[in-house]
């Protein structure tokens, strides 16, 4: 992927309504509605 | 001639490459039944992938066989599965296709667990310079993607039970850095300490962990941002059919209550021998490109990124999901 094609990648229209996460742990915590 | 040879004890682990076409009759399928993927937050109904099973199982003909053995090898358990860029014009929407199409190989080989905030079928993990000094800020424990994240299982907290995912799914959706290096996998059965440090730790002896907590990005919002807690869990687990399984992230903090003394010792000789005293697979980490792992086979990590490209709002994006399939090994 070239640095033009990451610079042009818009993540807030890529995400929509979703809420991202901002941390990457090893667990998944699902029983946390954080 | 530049040649970059592997030190001895890396092997390259199994690439495919999904065909073009078969993207794109995908997506032209998605859309046949009234569904633009303009964003992710289309999979917020879980139900678009369950009523396209066929169009699925059609995407994934021509690598089902390689993935399956793969992942059920107990010599291997993780592929690299490589989507093709070009399936539209623009890189955002481009972007947006990769990631349904990944999402939906996925499927294929697991029932991915909803994500607890959005109701899809993965995660999505955004980086950024701003939200790390947020993180850092509010006093978290917080990998970047310049830090290095060591071997490792993941695990799967679901109503206070502690579960290993049997498959992940891990898709770099943006790596705003020239230098990613690669993604690691150690299978448990070309660890020649695996018994060792099984004896040693104990099979079913719970230790105490503190977790990494997950924070979405409203959570920055409240004044307090969620704490690390502890879990109890035990690092080698198996069960009377012959079932195992090894627990091994966040930080091991020290044993169960009234579960015997504790060696630190042998905890750090068991990650200081993953490391270096194993054979490991090594697959390059790139964008569009999704990792299928047997969590219940092995343990992964990954190098730290280098050489940040400037001027990038986002410095990584990916999407992860962990399947409802695999054990319950505590509670």
């Amino acid at each position: 992927m070239s640095e033009e094609t990451i610079q042009a990648i818009d993540l807030d229209e890529l995400a929509g309504t979703l809420e991202p996460c901002l941390q990457s742990p090893e667990c998944s915590d699902g029983s946390t509605q954080t | 001639m530049n040649i970059v040879t592997m030190p001895e004890r890396y092997r390259a682990g199994p690439a495919v490459t999904l065909p073009f076409d078969a993207c794109r009759e995908f997506i032209d399928a998605l859309a046949a039944s009234g569904i633009a993927l303009s964003s992710l937050d289309v999979l917020k109904t879980s139900g678009i992938f369950d009523a396209h099973r066929t169009a699925i199982d059609h995407l994934t003909v021509d690598l089902y066989m390689a993935v399956h053995d793969s992942l059920d090898d107990p010599h291997c358990g993780i592929i690299a599965v490589d989507i093709p860029q070009g399936l539209a014009t623009t890189a955002t929407a481009d972007a947006v296709m990769g990631a349904v199409v990944a999402a939906a190989v996925a499927t294929r080989f697991m029932t991915p667990a909803l994500d607890v905030r959005n109701g899809t079928p993965f995660t999505l993990y955004t980086a950024s310079s701003r939200n790390e000094a947020q993180l850092k800020q509010a006093g978290l424990k917080f990998f970047s993607p310049t830090e290095k994240l060591g071997f490792h299982t993941d695990g799967l907290i679901r109503n206070d039970a502690i579960y290993v995912p049997r498959y992940l799914a891990l898709y770099n959706i943006l790596i705003a850095y020239r230098q990613p290096g690669n993604f690691y996998w150690v299978p448990f059965s070309l660890w020649s300490e695996f018994q060792h440090y099984g004896e040693q730790l104990g099979w079913n002896v719970p230790y105490r962990f503190a977790m990494t907590p997950i924070v979405y990005t409203g959570s920055m919002e409240q004044a307090a941002p969620p704490a690390p807690r502890l879990i109890e869990a035990p690092i080698f687990w198996r069960d009377e059919t012959g079932q195992s399984a090894v627990f091994l992230n966040g930080e091991v903090a020290g044993p169960a209550p009234g579960a015997g003394q504790f060696d630190m010792g042998q905890v750090i000789g068991m990650k200081e021998s993953i490391t270096g005293r194993s054979l490991r697979l090594a697959l390059p980490q790139r964008a569009r490109r999704l990792f299928l792992m047997n969590n219940t086979a092995g343990f992964h990590a990954r190098d730290i990124f280098a050489d940040p490209i400037a001027d990038v709002r986002y410095t990584r994006a990916f999407i992860r999901s962990v399947s409802l399939e695999g054990p319950r090994i505590y509670n």
